[in-house]
């Protein structure tokens, strides 16, 4: 079973990664946004600029982590992966504090800025990364069940073959090489019956020998077991990872908002105490929210199979919308810059964080039961593989049992007479020789009789 | 042909196609065996308990008593000088594991005549007593 530990997620490829930096890169000019909404920038490419330059040299860390990774084969430990996220965020305060006191003419609140980023590092980024392992995780694990079902499949169709297309097809094959060399025979021997040498004799007998060899090995080297490989597990798309049911709704709601708290909370405050208050409240209106969606959820737990993030991540954006009436229709409410710029961007970043908590708590457990499954059905693969495997020796012993008797048996004695009559060389009369004949004619007709009823005679 | 041992000896022939009982006594007689025959594993038993052969060649693959019920019989009722010796033919490419006594010969059918004398003469025992002189 596949198990990803958390040192081995929170410091595998995803710690510091560009795509997933790059993904990052929506909700990081959000928080920017929301974090310069005080800030009185002379235009609004300004503000951009800022987004742009806080995240391009918060990239540096990550550039330089991925260049070290490439020599290593084992995860960064924890250590190194909170320092390239904190040293980011160190890097993205500084430059969002330079810009805002050279561009707007502001101090620049360097302690402010790099404690709102290491906020983001310490709480938001291993929940990011691991559940970004965590989904590459599944991706893989769906392609090998995929991967198994598809041998599991043929596995199925093999014991379905074993049983009446496998003796169908030994026989077929065994009949279809020997039974026109034994009419074959037949119509030699009894072409010289009456003027039969000691080469003819020699000649058929020998042709006899190898026929009889030719039905033994058939039926010993046909239709031995076959295993379905899968070269490689089939591609698994993105979306289809993030499809999973997602577990524990309260606590997803709860963490949602607790987690937003440490860095929408403070940058009400900063605007306003009354602002301060005022989001505290919309975040507990949006955890309200989030719970009662969640829990109604619960209610119809067979619909949640299969779309739990995208139901968490509409839930929360709806939730989010809540809180952003909260902050705008409180009757205390301030209605400043930044009370609305927070309520615009509440709904989507509470969409992200919903999505993105209802992941870390439940993709783990959906990649344990998918681990399970694969190793159950891999399990059923074997047990129908080796029933296979017997059903196929039984079968072939079966018609070993058979061929040797009717056919095999007679070939046999037809050689034997022949070779025997043959070495007794000119002391036989002719007839011995047209007895043996006669003899060795017959044994063939009934072999070859025997051989069109081997397939009634398997049954 | 092989120079099998010039005092008289007894062999059954136990083969379910007669061709096979047929063609194997002309030679073993022409060598001058006394030669009996037996379609099933239970007349070989019976005609050597009758007889107390010197060997008994016998088919692995015949109706009625299993192979190792036969040969279980036959190594049974040996005397002392271990007669009968018993020959195990067959058509497998391989020795049965029913025949897997050391003591047990095998020959594969179709087998040549200098083979089928050669066996004859290396496992044809005779009897304590029967009269014919030991070997």
């Amino acid at each position: 079973m596949q198990v990803l530990t958390t040192r081995a997620a929170l410091g595998g490829p995803w710690a510091a990664n560009g795509a997933g930096t790059l993904l990052l890169f929506p909700p990081s000019v959000l928080l920017v946004v929301l974090q310069e909404s005080t800030t009185p920038f002379p235009s609004i490419f300004a503000l951009v600029a800022t987004a742009l330059a806080q995240f391009t040299a918060g990239f540096a860390p990550v550039l330089i982590a991925m260049i070290v990774r490439r020599s290593r084969s084992t995860p960064f430990p924890l250590s190194a992966s909170f320092s390239i996220w904190i040293l980011t965020a160190v890097i993205r305060g500084v430059v969002g504090g330079v810009i805002a006191e050279t561009v707007a003419g502001v101090p620049p609140e360097y302690a402010l800025r790099i404690a709102f980023w290491l906020t983001l590092a310490v709480f938001w980024m291993p929940v990011f990364v691991y559940t970004l392992a965590h989904w590459e995780l599944r991706r893989a694990l769906l392609g090998e069940l995929d991967a198994e079902v598809i041998r599991l499949s043929a596995e199925i169709e093999r014991g379905e073959h074993a049983t009446g297309a496998l003796r169908d097809q030994l026989v077929a094959t065994v009949r279809d090489a020997v039974s026109p060399v034994i009419d074959e025979i037949r119509r030699s021997l009894a072409a010289v019956a009456h003027d039969l040498d000691q080469n003819s004799i020699r000649s058929i007998g020998g042709r006899i020998a190898i026929v009889a060899a030719d039905a033994a090995r058939i039926v010993d080297n046909a239709g031995h077991p076959r295993r379905h490989h899968v070269a490689e597990s089939p591609h698994v798309t993105k979306t289809r990872a993030v499809f999973f049911s997602v577990r524990l709704p309260l606590p997803t709601a709860l963490l949602t908002g607790l987690l937003l708290a440490p860095l929408a909370i403070p940058i009400g405050f900063r605007a306003s105490v009354a602002l301060g208050w005022e989001v505290a409240v919309a975040l507990v209106v949006v955890m309200a929210s989030l719970a009662l969606a969640f829990g109604a959820r619960r209610l119809r737990p067979e619909r949640s199979h299969g779309r739990g993030v995208a139901y968490v991540f509409v839930a929360s954006i709806l939730a989010g919308f809540t809180g952003s009436i909260a902050i705008v229709a409180l009757p205390w409410a301030t209605l400043d810059p930044t009370a609305l710029v927070l309520a615009a961007v509440l709904p989507l970043g509470v969409g992200m964080c919903g999505a993105t908590i209802g992941s870390v708590l439940g993709v783990a457990e959906a990649n344990r039961e998918l681990s399970e499954r694969i190793t159950l059905v891999r399990a059923d693969i074997d047990r129908r593989a080796q029933d296979s495997d017997a059903e196929e020796r039984r079968v072939r012993e079966q018609l070993t049992a058979v061929l040797h008797g009717p056919v095999q048996g007679r070939l046999s004695a037809c050689v034997m007479a022949l070779n025997f009559h043959e070495a007794s060389g000119d002391s036989v009369t002719a007839a011995r020789t047209t007895f043996i004949t006669s003899a060795v004619l017959d044994h063939l007709e009934a072999a070859a009789a025997d051989l069109d009823a081997l397939a009634e005679n398997l049954r | 042909m092989a120079a099998a041992d010039c005092s008289v000896r007894r062999v059954i022939v136990a083969d379910d196609d007669d061709l096979v009982r047929m063609v194997v006594r002309t030679v073993l007689e022409a060598e001058g065996f006394i030669v009996d025959e037996a379609a099933t594993g239970a007349d070989a038993v019976a005609a050597n308990a009758r007889e107390r052969a010197d060997l008994v060649i016998i088919d692995a693959h015949m109706p009625g008593l299993p192979l190792s019920t036969s040969l279980a019989d036959l190594v049974a009722a040996r005397d002392n000088s271990g007669a009968p010796g018993i020959v195990v033919i067959s058509g497998d490419l391989y020795r049965p594991t029913d025949a897997s006594d050391p003591t047990v010969g095998f020959l594969a059918k179709p087998v040549d005549l200098r083979t089928l004398l050669d066996t004859v003469d290396l496992f044809a025992v005779h009897p304590v007593g029967n009269g014919n002189g030991a070997t």
